[in-house]
């Protein structure tokens, strides 16, 4: 019987090695990162997954943007009847904490999406075909500064992600400093620069894609926002003489769901509706959001009666961002029973205006619904860059500059017409710099009014003019519990910190 | 592909095996003996297995087969053999002539079955040193349900159960506490074959289930026994006449709880506090409004036929048996049925020689509850108000009185038509061959073959926006087809050697290779709503997309068993198994997985002999490791994830992507249990108490997590690692009486478990998981109980400002203690102790694992009347109450508990002030509430038919009975039902969209020719 179990166990051994290849299955239904790079043209794939998180529900166009670039502003309100919109309030009374989900969201988000412009930088420099590597690289590297810049307004200092992590030992690390982001965002866009075709080299096809434009206008951005304002103007100057970018004709038909391509739009995040529930391309947070609670959407947040205040006397720009009780939605039937059924809105208790740049004729909502609009966000407009530009050339003395391209804007927001020819929205005209200065602050906020930008500003503002935010927000709008130094900042995510132990450290004013 | 593997396979490693066939052939040296085979059968006439059979004044012997068969050289044709079995009596037979035999064992004392079911073989329960339960079919099919897995709960010491309500779908099982956060499932052994879950099983097909619990039982099934093993027996045919088998049933289910919501005029009144207002003038004049449970649900009916003929002659037995079962479900517009087909023949080709199949066939459909909004139903079912009714006056659905809150009966409505159609085939050839005496060699060849198909026809619909809303119809039609092969080949050796040792060996290796794949279907805008038309083709061109998924694996075993008993007295079980898996990387590919374990037959020591009130004692320990592999596939390669839900947007056109999202793992492997079990076996009073108890140490290690990646700005999504351990600890017992006064036997059965679940090492991360929607926050963390509830304990209620203001003065920064809290709040408590609540205040409020479950037994039976009756209880897990707190819109409804709130006037209360969107919506503990519940769990009365009428009427046997299952729970919980059945180790607990579990009532018949 021994004998037996001796030829048994010699038969086990040698059929360990005979059937290994048993074991071996290669992967179905998915594919390995290695065979996919091989052909190089996937990379572009790669690029297409930077574009097609940029424009993503809760992060850009919902709660974690509305939280990390809104509420702490005077703009919007979230709605006491709402879960969502009780929440965004404690951003706008400053009452949240490191622990708030959306924070973590947007930063989870952010890095996310790091990551994808890295997969693609990491790849470019062994690539054979250097053409499709360069403008492949120029894009990723675009995003790449965007959302370090980003990081850098939301969080101040953070984690700088210049590759995919190599090994473990890469996961955890330390926040880098302001100037290590800046650092790298700067050369990330001059990189841009020198290798983005234009928006016409890139022709129709292209419509979507960032620009050599679209990367200059973010530097002048970035410069402006470290108050280098000769490199800022420069930077906006690039893009102006370019002639590739316009200011659209119609400040209100800029906004329409269809116009997603238009000439002032100098990086598309366009949202189109698709059917299929679940492609993530259905209703989209953005609207269900806002709308008019009772009626169409939820209602989650408003504009405020403070922006409401802050137009100057007449401007049409304020009928064609502010729906007002009262106004009619052409083919809205009121769901109120007092309500005339002509197209007017019935408003909830709590407020009597909505965001009118994303309401629209219900002939462009999709199967009728008001949350499966199409969406329109524009990341970086020629409007702004001319403010940039506006911004820049009075810090540097040339009011001139300044002033000429003040009136473009105002010219083109009293629907082309002169101050004479329209009555409304008078030439500015003062040389003071720090009357212009509040001018052009003035322009910003209400031509890029609910677009996501003036939180970020007010940040900055303080740093031009020391004690402008504060007093801003705690005197003229009561908001007590503002501290510049520790809300200027948001915290880094509670999570983010407990999971690191020591290397990922919370800001100081957050500690 | 899969061919080509096959192939290799088959000509590299099974070359060993056959020449271990080619062996095992020689065997004809005992040409003066003679080989007499037979069957032993149980005074009911099932057959035997596990009894030693030995010939009188001869060493060594054999022990009948699962089927109740033996076969044993008699050195001459005068021998007398001998049957042996613990709690039979001792029986002997002359031989004359080969047989077959066929023999009947009595037993000795009322008490258990003593033999058991382990994996590759048979034990005697006397010689076990493993924790083993045994469920005989009697006791199976009691329990209606459609999965046989029902019948352990509470019976089953060790073993949870938590029944999940919609019809067609497994319960919970978990052996021994959760030891991972993965897949906590155990595994499935029916008649060898590996299995995910019995679902297709017919309860009635049944001989027994074992569930085997420590690391001595678990072992032999290495890298997958981790979570514990239930080995499930169908059965077989035996020599004899045919048997007709006739049973049948018919019932009803309804919801045994009701979740106490406001009806009209009580909504009014919440109204009217929540919203400070008199929109609601005279409540009571509003009456009860829109019963929105009742609308929605139905006594289901339910009915169980089977019929089976079994039977057998010298050289061939058979079981052959057909089932259907149907029920439907108490929400309407869901149903299960499943139809069976089943036959476990044996064949004897020589007096060595048997080959036999066990060949099973199911057809099952799950119906209902697959409309995009079906999440949703039962939390809208809880929150919709009453003054909406389900219609309005043209018939059309109203939408729920907020976006969020949908119409439920038209969820269900519109979910009727989802089909799930499973059509399963699990079956396995056999051989047997006995070399020589006691040496058998046993090869078995099965195929698990399944073909799913969903059939989802959606019509178009606009309830309200944007849950409620299908703009146009669609179909769905996905199609799934997973094929595994098993191959085993096993070689036992059992040899009695002299009077005092008795060796069992066992060696075998095993090969599985599954191949899993789906095709999904999804097409919109279809020309028309009629149902003979509802097919891909129907919707146009560029509406339909097409979706493919596939996946393969396999596994490569080898295993070893040996059982040595000496003087009757002492029992050593060593096992080893190494299990090769492709799922694991190249570099963990084997995992070694080995046991020991002792046994000390105490009572048959000699210094026991006087204590004859002691009829048994057994102290048994063991020791060992399993694993756990249940992880995707293709975590060891970094793969392309290619998303279309982010494919970019081009001039108007959307671009497919592709990139990588997440890590991946080369050094990936099994998850490690180390399990110790002490345990004690112990019997009295002429055998007519038994107790059982078992304390157990169970260690997970290596654990397949999927963690944090620290820091968490990689960007990069974290796979599997082997990080981290988690420990469940604690005892089970079980006692029994049995006895018989005249014509009244009785018996009383109590079992009871406790584990305490312990996180010992997390690698240093926190996970957070919440159920979708449902607000509650779960964790996997060092030090706690695995997946317990996080969130702000509270403290009491503010009852003033004054109060506030005290608060307020607790820290020196001047920061009000609880923001916005207003009189009538939810007092947090300040963990952290700096003097406000912030998030870091959230700490451990519950914990969803229980305590103690117990179950109690009672079986009686006089003269033709037979009794039943099975009680259980959950004692100490805390459940999460989603619903009862969800106070996210102005104009829910809610439990009756809020016309309790606290109001200025009305203070003395445990409910806070009724508003929207406080700080009282926070996750709290005052969502979480005790889930201790205690239930009847079935009660039987039966009758069965005189023995001479039976005759007269020519019938073996003719039993009826009336029976409940489930029929009502004692518990202070305030949902529908505290059993809540959430796969999810990290979603335990909580309540949110569950089912609600249903009681049945039923009446039945069992009919023998």
């Amino acid at each position: 019987m021994s004998k037996l179990k001796y030829i048994f166990l010699a038969a086990c051994l040698l059929s360990f090695t005979a059937c290994e290849k048993f074991l071996e299955k290669t992967p179905q239904g998915v594919v390995s990162s290695d065979q996919f790079f091989a052909d190089e043209k996937n990379l572009d794939l790669a690029v297409d997954r930077i574009y097609g998180t940029l424009s993503w529900r809760e992060y850009t166009i919902g709660r974690q943007f509305f939280s990390t670039h809104e509420m702490g502003g005077e703009d919007f309100v979230g709605s006491s009847n709402n879960g969502i919109g009780t929440t965004l309030n404690t951003f706008q009374s400053f009452t949240y904490d490191p622990s708030q989900g959306f924070l973590q969201q947007y930063w989870d988000r952010t890095y996310a999406n790091l990551n994808f412009c890295n997969q693609v930088t990491d790849r470019t420099p062994a690539m054979k075909n250097r053409e499709l590597a360069e403008k492949a690289e120029a894009q990723a590297k675009f995003f790449r500064a965007y959302y370090h810049f980003e990081l850098v307004n939301v969080f101040g200092q953070a984690p700088l992600r210049d590759h995919v992590p190599t090994s473990s030992s890469e996961y955890d690390i330390p926040k880098s400093s302001e100037e290590a982001l800046y650092t790298l965002i700067i050369s990330d866009l001059e990189y841009a620069i020198a290798h983005l075709p234009t928006k016409s080299e890139w022709g129709t096809a292209g419509n979507g894609r960032i620009t050599k434009g679209t990367a200059q206008g973010l530097l002048a951005k970035v410069y402006l926002f470290r108050q280098d304002y000769a490199k800022a103007q420069q930077y906006a100057n690039d893009v102006i003489t370019s002639g590739q970018y316009s200011l659209f004709n119609d400040y209100r038909q800029l906004f329409h769901p269809s116009n997603l391509y238009s000439s002032e739009n100098m990086m598309p995040g366009g949202y189109l509706f698709t059917s299929t529930i679940w492609s993530g391309r259905w209703y989209n947070p953005y609207l269900q959001y806002q709308g008019v609670s009772g009626e169409f959407g939820d209602g989650v947040l408003y504009p405020a009666q403070a922006l409401v205040d802050s137009y100057e006397a007449g401007d049409p720009r304020k009928d064609a961002t502010i729906l007002f009780k009262g106004d009619k939605v052409e083919g809205w039937t009121s769901k109120d029973a007092n309500t005339a059924k002509d197209g007017t809105v019935h408003f909830p208790s709590n407020t009597n205006i909505a965001n009118k740049k994303v309401i629209w004729p219900k002939s462009y909502w999709n199967n009728g619904e008001f949350s499966f609009q199409n969406v329109n966000p524009m990341f970086l407009r020629y409007a702004d860059v001319l403010l940039i530009y506006a911004e820049a050339s009075n810090e540097l003395g040339q009011s001139g500059n300044a002033l000429t391209v003040l009136e473009q804007i105002r010219y083109r927001a009293r629907g082309n017409k002169t101050f004479a020819e329209a009555g409304v929205l008078p030439e500015i005209t003062t040389t003071d710099k720090a009357e212009l200065r509040e001018k052009i602050w003035h322009e910003r906020h209400i031509e890029l009014a609910l677009e996501g930008h003036r939180w970020f500003d007010l940040v900055r503002y303080n740093k031009v003019v020391p004690g402008y935010t504060a007093n801003l927000l705690k005197n003229v709008y009561n908001r007590t519990a503002f501290d510049y130094n520790r809300h200027s900042k948001f915290p880094i995510p509670l999570n983010m910190i407990t999971s690191s132990q020591g290397i990922l450290t919370q800001s100081d004013a957050w500690k | 592909m899969k061919k080509s593997l096959f192939l290799r396979f088959h000509e590299g490693c099974l070359a060993a095996l056959f020449f271990l066939c080619a062996l095992t052939v020689p065997g004809q040296g005992y040409a003066q003996e003679k080989t007499v085979t037979g069957i032993v059968k149980d005074s009911s006439g099932n057959p035997l297995p596990g009894v030693r059979v030995t010939v009188k004044n001869v060493k060594g012997g054999t022990i009948t087969t699962a089927e109740g068969k033996f076969s044993i050289a008699v050195p001459d044709s005068k021998g007398v053999l001998v049957f042996n079995m613990m709690g039979n009596a001792t029986r002997e037979l002359p031989v004359d002539g080969a047989g077959p035999f066929s023999v009947t064992l009595r037993p000795e004392a009322v008490g258990l079955q003593d033999v058991v079911v382990v994996g590759y073989g048979v034990q005697r329960k006397s010689d076990l040193t493993g924790a083993v339960t045994s469920l005989k079919a009697a006791d199976i099919t009691k329990i209606g349900g459609s999965n046989a897995a029902e019948a352990l709960q509470g019976k089953a010491p060790g073993v949870q159960i938590l029944n999940v309500g919609q019809p067609g779908n497994a319960p919970v099982v978990r052996i021994r506490g959760v030891g991972t956060n993965g897949d906590p499932n155990p595994l499935y052994v029916v008649d060898g074959m590996f299995v995910n879950d019995i679902q297709y099983l017919n309860s009635h097909d049944i001989a027994s289930m074992e569930i085997l619990k420590d690391a001595s039982a678990t072992a032999i099934y290495g890298s997958r026994g981790a979570n514990g093993v239930i080995l499930v027996t169908t059965k077989k045919g035996r020599t004899g006449k045919p048997t007709f088998n006739f049973s049948g049933s018919e019932g009803f289910q309804f919801l045994t709880r009701r979740y106490q919501v406001a009806d009209a005029s009580q909504y009014a009144t919440l109204q009217n506090m929540m919203n400070g207002t008199n929109t609601y003038p005279d409540p009571k004049s509003l009456g009860k409004g829109t019963n929105w449970l009742d609308e929605s649900t139905q006594k289901g009916w339910v009915r169980d036929y089977q019929a089976s003929i079994a039977g057998g002659s010298e050289n061939v037995s058979y079981n052959i048996s057909g089932g259907y079962f149907k029920q439907e479900g108490v929400m309407k517009f869901t149903d299960y049925d499943r139809l069976t087909l089943r036959a476990n023949n044996e064949y004897r080709l020589s007096k060595r020689l048997r080959i036999g199949h066990n060949l099973s066939m199911s057809n099952s459909n799950i119906t209902g509850v697959g409309s995009s909004a079906g999440a949703r139903v039962f939390n809208a079912l809880v929150r919709i108000s009453p003054l909406i009714k389900v219609r309005d006056d043209n018939g059309n659905f109203n939408a729920g009185q907020d976006p969020d809150i949908i119409n439920p009966y038209a969820a269900l409505y519109y979910g009727k038509d989802a089909n799930n159609n499973s059509l399963r085939f699990v079956g396995n050839g056999w051989l047997n061959y006995e070399v020589i005496p006691g040496l058998v060699f046993r090869s078995s060849y099965g195929i698990d073959y399944a073909y799913d198909r969903y059939h989802y026809f959606e019509p178009a619909y606009n309830i309200s926006s944007p849950n409620q809303i299908h703009a146009n119809n669609s179909l769905t039609e996905n199609h799934v087809n997973n094929k595994t092969w098993l191959w085993e080949n096993t070689l036992s050796y059992d040899k009695q050697i002299g009077k005092d040792h008795h060796l069992n060996l066992l060696a075998g290796i095993t090969a599985q290779d599954g191949y899993y794949n789906k095709l999904e279907g999804v097409g919109q805008n279809l020309a028309f709503d009629y149902p003979d038309y509802q097919y891909l083709g129907a919707a146009p061109a560029g509406s339909v997309s097409i979706t493919s998924q596939a996946y393969s694996e396999s596994m490569l075993s080898y295993l070893f068993r040996a059982n040595y008993v000496w003087k009757n007295k002492y029992l050593f079980t060593g096992t080893f198994r190494a299990d090769g898996s492709s799922k694991f990387g190249p570099n963990n590919r084997y995992g070694y997985f080995p046991s020991l374990a002792l046994g000390w037959r105490v009572s048959e020591e000699d210094f026991m002999r006087n204590l004859t009130w002691v009829d048994n004692l057994k102290l048994r320990a063991s020791w060992g490791q399993v694993g756990n592999n249940k992880i995707s596939n293709y975590i060891a390669y970094n793969t392309v994830v290619q998303d279309p839900v982010y494919n970019a947007l081009f001039n108007g056109v959307y671009y497919s992507n592709g990139t990588v999202t997440a890590a991946a793992n080369p050094n990936i492997k099994w998850e490690r249990t180390e399990q110790t079990d002490f345990g004690i076996e112990f019997a009295t009073l002429k055998k007519r108490l038994n107790v059982e108890f078992d304390y157990f140490n169970r260690d997970t290690k290596d654990l397949l997590l999927i963690i944090p990646i620290p820091g968490g700005s990689t960007g990069i999504t974290p796979t599997y690692s082997n990080v981290g351990s988690i420990r469940n600890r604690g005892f089970e017992f079980l006692v029994s009486w049995n006895d018989h006064k005249g014509d009244f036997t009785y018996g009383v059965t109590l079992t009871g478990s406790t584990y305490k679940n312990t996180v010992l090492d997390f690698g240093n991360q926190i996970i957070s998981s919440s159920q979708w929607m449902s607000g509650s926050v779960h964790r996997g963390e060092k030090g706690q109980p695995l997946g317990y509830f996080y969130g702000y304990k509270t403290i009491g209620i503010f009852e003033s400002d004054a109060q506030i203001a005290e608060y307020n003065s607790k820290n020196t920064q001047g920061k009000p203690y609880q923001a916005n809290a207003k009189p009538g709040d939810l007092i947090y408590a300040d963990t952290d102790g700096n003097g406000y609540i912030t998030g870091n205040d959230q700490t451990n409020i519950g914990s969803p694992h229980p305590k103690f479950i117990g179950g109690l037994t009672f079986t009686a039976s006089y003269k033709n009347f037979d009794f039943a009756l099975d009680v259980m209880g959950s004692f100490g897990a805390k459940i999460w109450n989603s619903a009862r707190n969800q106070i996210n819109s102005t104009n829910t409804n809610l439990h009756v508990d809020w016309l309790n709130a606290w109001t200025p006037t009305h203070t003395n209360t445990d409910i806070p002030r009724l508003a929207a969107n406080t700080n009282n919506s926070w996750g709290s503990s005052f969502n979480v509430q005790d889930g201790t519940y205690g239930k009847i769990r079935n009660v039987e009365l039966g009758y069965t038919l005189n023995r001479e009428l039976a005759n007269r009427m020519k019938i073996a046997n003719l039993r009826i009975y009336i029976n409940l299952t489930n029929p009502v729970y004692f518990t202070k919980y305030k949902g529908f039902s505290p059993e809540v059945a959430n796969t999810s180790p990290l979603e335990m607990g909580t309540d949110f969209s569950t089912y609600p579990v249903s009681g049945t009532a039923k009446a039945g018949v069992n009919l023998t020719f």
